[in-house]
């Protein structure tokens, strides 16, 4: 590593550390400017004012903002986030524990099969610029676009669940299976690989297929876009002329050459898209009753339980920030003049 | 040097933030004590009132008398719920003992006639109509909610002396806003604790209580009939002071009941022992396959139930949610409980009825024989003493329940609890049918903390919890130990969670689950009742939704 990446790298991991900082701040006053509290919002009128009360002092919102907040600046920094003010007060490093790992397992093979599938299709429109099959790719790129992320789990739900019964509606694992599956890591497919578990590794495989595809297409739609655009302006260069009048094949001139070269817009959007995949991930959890991080948010929100929600954030904040920062690093590996 | 810079920036927009927010209007857990009226309420008030003393509450009894002839509760049930709702001419739920229908009795389906006439009493007129705003709020009580509110307004409207400004705000802010006594008149719902009248009325019309629930109502005669009724024993006394109760409330109108909101469960077919009525409780020690069933897990020894509902505490000295009870119940057992499907009171961990003192004040309960937690340790009187002590050391969500009725609890023998009260209540065998009234078990839950979430629930009842991954699945299996008649018909249950009801109503068609219960709600549950194979039971909930009035709300004279 050259002592220039290098230096590039801790100025950009300290940067983070004010970004991850002030998203916690704004999360953390937003949460309490807002009206309503948790123990209303749980309780409604179900508890006396005065043991509402006693409620909130033993959650320690009768504390002072600033105290609360210096308290929990105190929780983030040894990563023990505190506990959850609603639905049992659990440790939220326990919650967050069994959450993440099911949004992470949710999000990559939609992240996969968007990037994979998006640049597959925006390269092949490119190729075949203004012929049947590119207007074809671009009219399925508008339509995943704009088509509503639940509606999509609704419709696949209705046709492949309920209708052609091949694939399971909702959650992460057949729940006979799950009854008796050890889960160490809740990452389901990681386990139950280490378990050898092969029928509960073809059954998380299956409950994946729907909520993935659906994340996936909402998000491929300007992969397509993207990679065709560039695409094209990328063989009209003259490099590619140069190396087509040079008897270089047109497959290995357009997805070798050509392809190689958009990477770089793609890896930008791929970091951008990562935002946009967290939100995605709120729809398709609910949609699909998958036990992952943004159907804790929403809940959370709801209810009005500030550090459930404050933490939340946080690790979304600090994934879309780590995902920009190794974009950032492939930049200089992929672009041989990108130099730090 | 140019990172440098940009930490220095980011410093200070983040002292900045800090700063606006710090300066901000104050936390949301003060709740301030003053009504404050919002602007335009008390400038298109009629100049009359807004010349009286800023002390004359808005509420008068003419005016409230007014809204409640002119609300035509058939039409809201027949425009809105297409008839599934059933009217309430009582805040008493129909299946409750000693259960009226007073608002019937006093004005008729509607009477818009003595609407106008006491709308005239009270001096208005078409030119000079009384303006008021009606708050709701528009998701928590489903979407239904708006239309319902609508269909009020055009109603009252329709007096022609009345202008009804509806506004609308999410739950959390809401709540906050009718127990700070910021709205005048608005709509919420009720579900019981218990299966006593006392649980629907003193809530609302109590001195003592009512300002809880926003109401601010408190009339001494209604206060001494209301608590001569809760501490009668006698069930001839209690429904005649009943009967005068709710004379007394159709006449005062602190509230106005509108309808009882049912649910709906819906099964596969082959399912039997689907029974869930006015106590609201799902017994799932009743339900069977029959031979012909297709079991969702594919196994008649297993189950699967789905709800869109969440755990929130499965500690019976803490939760206080109907999900978290319904568990309770089925691995617990509390000292009464119910016939399934009826109101119907029958004791549970008790051997037989609670004896009473002549004063009302002590009631002792003799345990069953051979009663043991599903770990093995048998039960004892000492139980319920503990988690007495438990339930006042932790001050969890459900204390006050208890702690309003309940002075001590003593166990003189291995065999008899003594509940000692406060005042003497009517209704404490039912008060005994309610979770904080299941024994906990000491091995699992300590004196020191609450365990909301336990790795095991190993109760006395029909089942024991063996484990519950949050979100997605909780499971139960037959209580080893249980030696009731009405032992686990089927040996495994799992509660499958779900985030959305449409994806549960797909489940059940398909036969993912076997039962879709709570909430799966009318639009989904009415799609269900065409498909063949499913059944769509409803179910009468005790489940209340009404229109409150703040007594206290005065407008704001500054304005």
């Amino acid at each position: 590593m050259s002592s220039s990446l290098k230096k590039f790298l801790v100025t950009r991991i300290l940067l983070t550390i004010p970004m991850i900082l002030i998203m916690i701040t704004l999360v953390f006053f937003i949460m309490r400017v807002l009206p309503g509290d948790p123990i209303r919002s749980q309780l409604g009128p179900r508890v006396s004012e005065e043991q509402a009360d006693r409620l909130r002092e033993r959650l320690g919102l009768n504390e002072p903002i600033l105290v609360q907040y210096g308290n929990y600046l105190k929780d983030m920094l040894t990563l023990d986030f505190g506990n959850a003010l609603t639905r049992g007060e659990r440790p939220i490093r326990e919650e967050l524990g069994e959450r993440l790992p099911a949004t992470l397992e949710l999000t990559i093979p939609a992240m996969l099969f968007a990037s994979v599938f998006g640049v597959g299709l925006g390269a092949l429109a490119a190729k075949n610029r203004k012929k049947a099959s590119d207007y074809g790719i671009r009219l399925f790129s508008i339509f995943i676009y704009s088509i509503p992320i639940f509606f999509l789990g609704l419709i696949f739900q209705i046709v492949f669940g309920v209708r052609l019964d091949m694939l399971p509606l909702s959650g992460r694992m057949d729940p006979i299976l799950l009854t008796t599956f050890e889960s160490k890591t809740n990452f389901y497919i990681l386990d139950s690989i280490l378990t050898q578990n092969w029928a509960a590794l073809k059954s998380t495989l299956q409950h994946l297929i729907m909520p993935s595809i659906t994340l996936g297409l909402s998000l491929m739609g300007v992969f397509i876009r993207l990679t065709r655009v560039n695409m094209i302006e990328m063989i009209k260069s003259d490099f590619i002329t140069a190396g087509r009048a040079r008897g270089i094949s047109e497959n290995r001139l357009v997805y070798k050459h050509s392809l190689l070269n958009t990477f770089i817009p793609i890896l930008t959007l791929i970091g951008l898209q990562t935002a946009m995949l967290i939100a995605g991930a709120v729809l398709t959890e609910t949609t699909f009753s998958w036990p992952g991080m943004g159907r804790y948010l929403v809940d959370r929100i709801a209810l009005r339980d500030y550090t459930a929600v404050q933490s939340t954030i946080a690790v979304f904040a600090f994934f879309v920030a780590f995902i920009s920062l190794v974009m950032d690093i492939l930049y200089a590996l992929i672009d041989p003049r990108i130099r730090y | 040097m140019r990172s440098s810079k940009k930490i220095k920036m980011l410093a200070l927009l983040m002292l900045v933030a800090l700063l606006a927010v710090a300066c901000s209007p104050a936390a949301t857990t003060e709740t301030p004590a003053e009504t404050a009226p919002s602007a335009e309420e008390a400038e298109t008030e009629p100049e009359e009132m807004a010349e009286e003393t800023p002390a004359t509450p808005l509420w008068t009894k003419e005016l409230r008398q007014a809204i409640a002839a002119a609300i035509d509760r058939e039409v809201i049930v027949d425009r809105v719920f297409e008839g599934r709702n059933t009217p309430a001419y009582g805040m008493v739920p129909p299946s409750y003992p000693y259960a009226t229908e007073p608002f019937q009795d006093k004005y008729g389906t509607r009477d818009l006639e003595m609407a106008k006439q006491l709308l005239q009493d009270a001096g208005y007129s078409e030119d000079n109509p009384f303006v008021f705003d009606l708050w709701y709020p528009p998701e928590h009580y489903g979407t239904t909610t708006a239309d319902v509110m609508q269909v009020i307004k055009e109603q009252l409207e329709e007096t022609g002396m009345m202008v009804v400004n509806l506004q609308s705000q999410n739950w959390a802010e809401y709540v906050d806003g009718f127990v700070a006594g910021e709205a005048p008149f608005f709509m919420l719902g009720w579900f019981p604790d218990f299966t006593d009248p006392d649980n629907w009325l003193t809530p609302f019309a109590s001195c003592l209580q009512s300002p809880d629930n926003g109401v601010n109502y408190c009339n001494e005669e209604m206060d001494a009939l209301l608590m001569e009724a809760a501490t009668s024993v006698d069930p001839a006394k209690r429904e005649e002071l009943y009967q005068q109760i709710g004379e007394l409330y159709a006449e005062d109108v602190p509230t106005i009941p509108l309808f009882w909101e049912p649910e709906y469960i819906t099964f596969r077919t082959g399912i039997e022992g689907v029974a869930i009525g006015g106590s609201f409780e799902f017994n799932y020690n009743v339900l069977s396959f029959t031979e012909d069933a297709a079991p969702a897990s594919g196994d008649f020894d297993t189950i699967i139930i789905g709800t869109t509902d969440e755990v929130n505490s499965l500690d019976a000295d803490d939760a206080y949610a109907t999900h978290d009870w319904e568990i309770i119940k089925n691995t617990g057992m509390a000292l009464m409980g119910y016939t399934p499907g009826t109101t119907e009171l029958i004791p549970a961990a008790a051997a037989a009825f609670p004896e009473v003192s002549d004063d009302g004040l002590t009631y002792t309960f003799t345990l069953k024989d051979g009663l043991a937690f599903a770990d093995g340790t048998p039960l004892t009187a000492e139980d319920y003493v503990y988690s007495w002590d438990r339930l006042n050391a932790l001050e969890g969500q459900v204390s006050g329940l208890v702690q309003v009725y309940v002075e001590s609890v003593e166990a003189p023998d291995a065999a008899t609890v003594v509940y000692h009260l406060k005042s003497p209540i009517g209704f404490f065998s039912a008060l005994a049918a309610t979770a904080p009234f299941v024994a906990v078990n000491p091995n699992t839950f300590a004196m020191d903390a609450i365990n909301s979430y336990p790795d095991t629930l190993d109760g006395i009842g029909p089942y024991r919890m063996v484990s519950n991954v949050p979100g997605e699945q909780l499971v139960l299996e037959a209580n080893p130990f249980y030696t009731g008649e009405d032992a686990a018909k089927i040996k495994n249950v799992i509660i499958k969670y779900f985030a959305d009801p449409t994806t549960m109503g797909n489940a059940v068609e398909k036969g993912e689950i076997d039962i879709a219960w709570r909430t799966l709600g009318p639009v989904e549950s009415t799609r269900l009742s065409g498909i063949e194979g499913l059944t769509v039971q409803k179910v009468d909930a005790p489940s209340l939704r009404y229109m409150v009035f703040n007594h206290t709300y005065v407008l704001d004279s500054a304005e």
